[in-house]
């Protein structure tokens, strides 16, 4: 099991969502409004007059094998336009109940 | 794309893909580029025009300067004149003149119209009309001598020459009249006294005399004031009357008392409806009066014969005279004053020019103390709308100034949006001065309306460059990113206006003269305030900006140093 952290432009909502129908991931927490800026470039979504833009973040706990073919899917979304911007973040869960 | 189906012939195919293959559609291949040429060119020259500040400032503010001087060869007028196709003629023939004579003069005017004016269809003349109080003589002036005539044009399209050149021919016709002795020629139909074009001297006098010979000097002088016609006197020539004045002891005498007297004199000389004739649902009057030969002259009148309540009939000669008499045939107060009106008509010269001349003319004359003279009529309505429409401009150029401080939260902001007013009022004055239009109460509201439109542009421009400078570009890079991004909504918006205006401005139909100076004033108005907002609107940003001002971070942060 990893963990895999998806942060998206608002703009963006409905192709995450498709995404993650696509690859039969049912389980997921949302967090509608997420502010946040890049390491490197982009513009920050602040939600303010400044920068109104606002992002949105996913949290899914799905079986390894299905991470890379998300990952996959996640770049192929980024790279539809690059200034909207997505990011995607795997990390490892130790236990669950 | 999937392949064509084979089913079809294959010219179609062929036709069809160029048009689905890479080609751009008209608007890539024309507008595009156009615009994006635009907005290159535009970035460049803002750009340029950032190093040189100070002159650009320089050469805006004379080209402000130039228009201001501009405005004194524009003329100002109350209401733009229309061409209303109807000319309306009223002249008068020496005071007491006949009936018979009157209709002969009129009938020359109506001989030489029909003749050399085609542009007239329609011509109602009334010549001589009975001054005994028909319903007409509430609306004109009447008496036998007087000829009112009311002419129809043809429609303004239909005829090469306008409403005013038409009527500037006819009166160089009547002019060579000798029996007319005044007329006036008004191009506003219907009652249009109330909102003629002219400008009235107001002599205020008790004196009659006095104010008579006042005003007939000024009369004279206006004669001779170039682009003055029409030039009248309101109180007309006295007219000749027969008096009775009975001696009140006599009548007394004779059980008589004025009342009946004078209405037996009436019933004798005008008639007395006796009954009524009636024939086929037709009615008519039947009055009885003395035979013509027996009321024409003073004798005659002098010899009627009154009938006292005992039945004995006595001489009007006993009881009072008949004498000739010169009454003035009104007076007209105003301000509980007695008033005499000379009117003018201005001819290619606009209302203000002619006001203007005949102050200077005024002054020339000398008023005796209890005689006042004041230049009022349409040109005084024109500056006291004027006055108005001042203080209007003043208080919406103050309204929009609250809002805007409020908005951007600062006082600089607004007043360099504002700095674009002026222009708009530069580019009303050089449209006016194209187009050879007056400035009337019309083109002035356009000036008041564009207010509100200039200002629009400025913001969009301004509110976009602080938005750069929050996103922490520098001052000039922020002026320059916000302008080529802006450059499209403004020109979107300028134009839009100025297009939407275009038919009013354009339109040549009867009565359009009343709404194109307003057309006129805002197309000029926003089309030159657009390009100033463009230009000087950042330059004068750049000036009145200071470095880091917008840095509200970097402020706030300068607190925390205790961090470090």
């Amino acid at each position: 099991m990893q963990a895999v952290f998806i942060v998206f432009n608002q703009a963006n909502t409905e192709r995450v969502e498709y995404l993650l129908d696509l690859l039969e991931i049912r389980g997921y927490s949302w967090w509608s409004d997420v502010k946040g800026r890049g390491s490197v470039n982009g513009e920050p979504r602040m939600g303010t007059h400044t920068w109104p833009e606002m992002n949105s973040a996913v949290l899914t706990i799905i079986p390894s094998d299905k991470v890379d073919p998300l990952l996959e899917k996640v770049k192929k979304l980024d790279e539809i336009n690059l200034d909207v911007g997505v990011r995607a973040f795997v990390w490892e869960v130790v236990k669950s109940y | 794309m999937r392949p064509l189906p084979n089913t079809n012939d294959g010219s179609t195919a062929l036709r069809l893909r160029p048009l689905n293959a890479d080609r751009k559609s008209l608007y890539e291949r024309t507008i595009e580029p156009l615009l994006a040429w635009l907005e290159d060119t535009y970035t460049g020259t803002l750009r340029w025009m950032l190093k040189y500040k100070a002159m650009i400032l320089i050469v805006a503010l004379l080209l402000f300067g130039s228009s201001l001087v501009l405005l004194k060869f524009i003329g100002t007028d109350f209401m733009p004149q229309t061409d209303e196709s109807s000319i309306t003629l009223n002249a008068e023939l020496q005071t007491g003149t006949r009936v018979e004579e009157t209709m002969k003069v009129a009938r020359k005017i109506e001989s030489f119209v029909f003749e050399e004016f085609p542009e007239i269809q329609i011509l109602a003349t009334s010549a001589g009309s009975d001054d005994e109080g028909s319903m007409f003589s509430l609306f004109q002036t009447s008496g036998s001598n007087v000829i009112n005539m009311t002419m129809r044009l043809k429609n303004p399209d239909e005829r090469a020459e306008d409403v005013w050149q038409v009527a500037a021919r006819l009166r160089e016709k009547i002019d060579v009249i000798p029996e007319i002795v005044v007329y006036d020629i008004s191009t506003t139909s219907g009652f249009g006294g109330m909102t003629g074009n002219t400008v009235n001297v107001e002599i205020y006098g008790y004196n009659i005399d006095k104010t008579n010979l006042i005003a007939k000097n000024l009369a004279d002088r206006f004669e001779t004031i170039p682009g003055a016609v029409d030039v009248q006197i309101s109180r007309k020539a006295d007219k000749p009357e027969l008096q009775v004045i009975l001696d009140r002891e006599k009548i007394a005498g004779h059980g008589l008392n004025t009342a009946n007297v004078s209405s037996q004199i009436r019933n004798r000389v005008s008639g007395l409806t006796a009954a009524m004739f009636r024939e086929e649902g037709s009615e008519f009057d039947i009055r009885i009066r003395l035979k013509e030969e027996y009321r024409n002259s003073i004798t005659d009148l002098e010899n009627i014969s009154i009938v006292n309540q005992m039945g004995q009939r006595i001489k009007l000669k006993e009881i009072g005279e008949v004498v000739e008499y010169f009454s003035p045939p009104s007076i007209q107060h105003k301000k509980k004053e007695r008033l005499v009106t000379v009117m003018v008509k201005p001819e290619n010269v606009s209302l203000g020019e002619l006001a203007n001349s005949i102050n200077a003319s005024v002054s020339e004359v000398e008023v005796p103390d209890d005689v006042k003279i004041v230049v009022g009529g349409a040109f005084k309505d024109q500056q006291e709308s004027f006055m108005d429409l001042g203080l209007l401009l003043l208080l919406s150029i103050v309204l929009v100034f609250i809002v805007m401080a409020s908005q951007f939260e600062s006082f600089i902001m607004p007043f360099v949006i504002m700095f674009s007013i002026p222009f708009a009022f530069s580019g009303v004055f050089y449209a006016l001065i194209l187009t050879n239009t007056t400035l009337s109460i019309i083109a002035g509201l356009g000036a008041v309306l564009l207010i509100g439109i200039v200002v629009k542009n400025g913001i969009v421009l301004i509110d976009y460059i602080n938005l750069m400078r929050d996103r922490d570009n520098r001052l000039e890079d922020a002026i320059i990113m916000a302008g080529k991004s802006r450059l499209r909504p403004v020109l979107m918006t300028a134009f839009t206006t100025t297009l939407g205006m275009l038919p009013l401005a354009l339109s040549s139909g009867e009565g359009s003269e009343i709404w194109s100076p307003m057309g006129i004033s805002v197309i000029g108005g926003l089309l030159f305030s657009t390009l100033i907002t463009l230009v000087l609107i950042p330059i004068l940003y750049a000036m009145m900006a200071k470095t880091g001002q917008r840095d509200k971070t970097g402020r706030l942060r300068a607190k925390f140093t205790e961090l470090e």
